[in-house]
């Protein structure tokens, strides 16, 4: 079974009270509190922008078109609860501005230089190189879905988002977030099946019939 | 063993199994038919295998802290914000100012105020505001004092 992260219940709380506590100050015009807010969120929504813009330097520019945003628009954002998936939101809406204005495909390709998680540092040589060689072709599938599947999946997997949540992010009914979800899963295993699976496991039972 | 339609189904499941995203009872459903075939234990490998992946492929933040403090210096000081809370609040004080300026002068020529204070001396204890407050509450009209002058 997939590993998954389990925050305890008070962990959860904590946090909440302590965004809530920045969020007010921000309000008031405090760029310091802010700042800690973008430390508390910032990572997570750099990683999701990297996922939706994966070429270098898209990333970090809507990273901070997202943030001068959130400032701006804090003082009416309703609820500090749901502070992370606001931020979400609003670098969705950004990075769907971005998709919009590239011209010449600025937010698709396979750039291999996009920073990615390096390889583990006790593989030997060859491991290193089959490990380098997974990792690009898993980087290049999760590339080549849709945008909206590549939110769904950042959202999912990475940031642990319920379904709940990644439709409100992304303006999608929940049924639709699951749907999408399900089709990139089987993109990305349709396209990653080589590389997992060396021993050739047998296809998908819709691929069969 | 060959795929039955009901693997169609399950196969379909599988990703929100491994999500924690299905109702216990269909999970179950789920678990108890991959236990028994073969081409769906595979399925759920596969996909356990993709999510692993995807998670492992996660993209790289270590820059930042750079990209942190760029956000920072460019933040300016805020300025009045119209939000709908303030400009409801905006709303309501304009209101009562327009409210004061055009009702309150008929209200003051025409209230008997020895009335409205009556009502409200009744509505509260009479330990608060009795017998030690040895005062005439009654007030006389505008209109009396303009015939006294």
């Amino acid at each position: 079974m997939v590993e998954r992260r389990h925050e305890p219940a008070v962990d959860v709380a904590a946090d909440a009270a302590i965004d809530r506590a920045l969020v007010n100050r921000a309000r008031a015009g405090d760029r310091m509190a802010f700042d800690e807010l973008v430390e508390r969120h910032g990572r997570a929504v750099l990683g999701y922008l990297r996922r939706l813009a994966p070429r270098q330097g898209d990333a970090e520019d809507l990273f901070q078109e997202t943030f001068l945003r959130a400032w701006r628009a804090i003082a009416s954002s309703t609820d500090p609860q749901r502070l992370r998936a606001w931020l979400l939101t609003i670098a969705t809406n950004v990075a769907r501005r971005g998709l919009a204005r590239a011209n010449a495909g600025a937010f698709e390709g396979l750039d291999s230089g996009s920073p990615h998680e390096p390889a583990a540092d006790d593989a030997t040589a060859l491991e290193r190189i089959a490990t380098g060689e997974r990792a690009s072709a898993v980087r290049d599938a999760i590339e080549r879905l849709p945008a909206r599947q590549r939110a769904v999946v950042a959202l999912r997997i990475d940031l642990d988002l319920p379904f709940v949540e990644i439709a409100r992010v992304l303006g999608i009914r929940e049924d639709n977030a699951r749907a999408h979800h399900y089709q990139a899963m089987k993109a990305l295993e349709r396209m990653l099946r080589p590389i997992l699976s060396p021993e050739s496991v047998p296809e998908s039972v819709e691929e069969r019939r | 063993m060959s795929p039955t339609p009901e693997c169609v189904l399950i196969e379909q499941r599988l990703p929100r199994v491994l999500e924690d995203d299905l109702p216990v009872g269909e999970t179950a459903l789920v678990v108890a038919h991959v236990e028994s075939c073969a081409s769906c234990a595979a399925a759920r490998a596969r996909f356990g295998a993709v999510r692993a992946a995807v998670q492992l492929e996660r993209p790289r933040v270590d820059d930042f802290a750079a990209l942190r403090a760029r956000v920072s210096e460019q933040l300016e000081p805020r300025r009045f914000a119209f939000t709908p809370r303030a400009m409801l609040a905006a709303a309501a004080m304009l209101a009562l100012a327009v409210g004061s300026v055009f009702v309150a002068p008929s209200v003051l020529e025409h209230a008997d105020f020895s009335t409205i204070l009556g009502h409200a001396r009744a509505g509260l204890p009479a330990l608060e505001l009795g017998s030690n407050l040895d005062v005439d509450w009654s007030i006389p009209r505008l209109s009396d004092l303009g015939a006294a002058r």
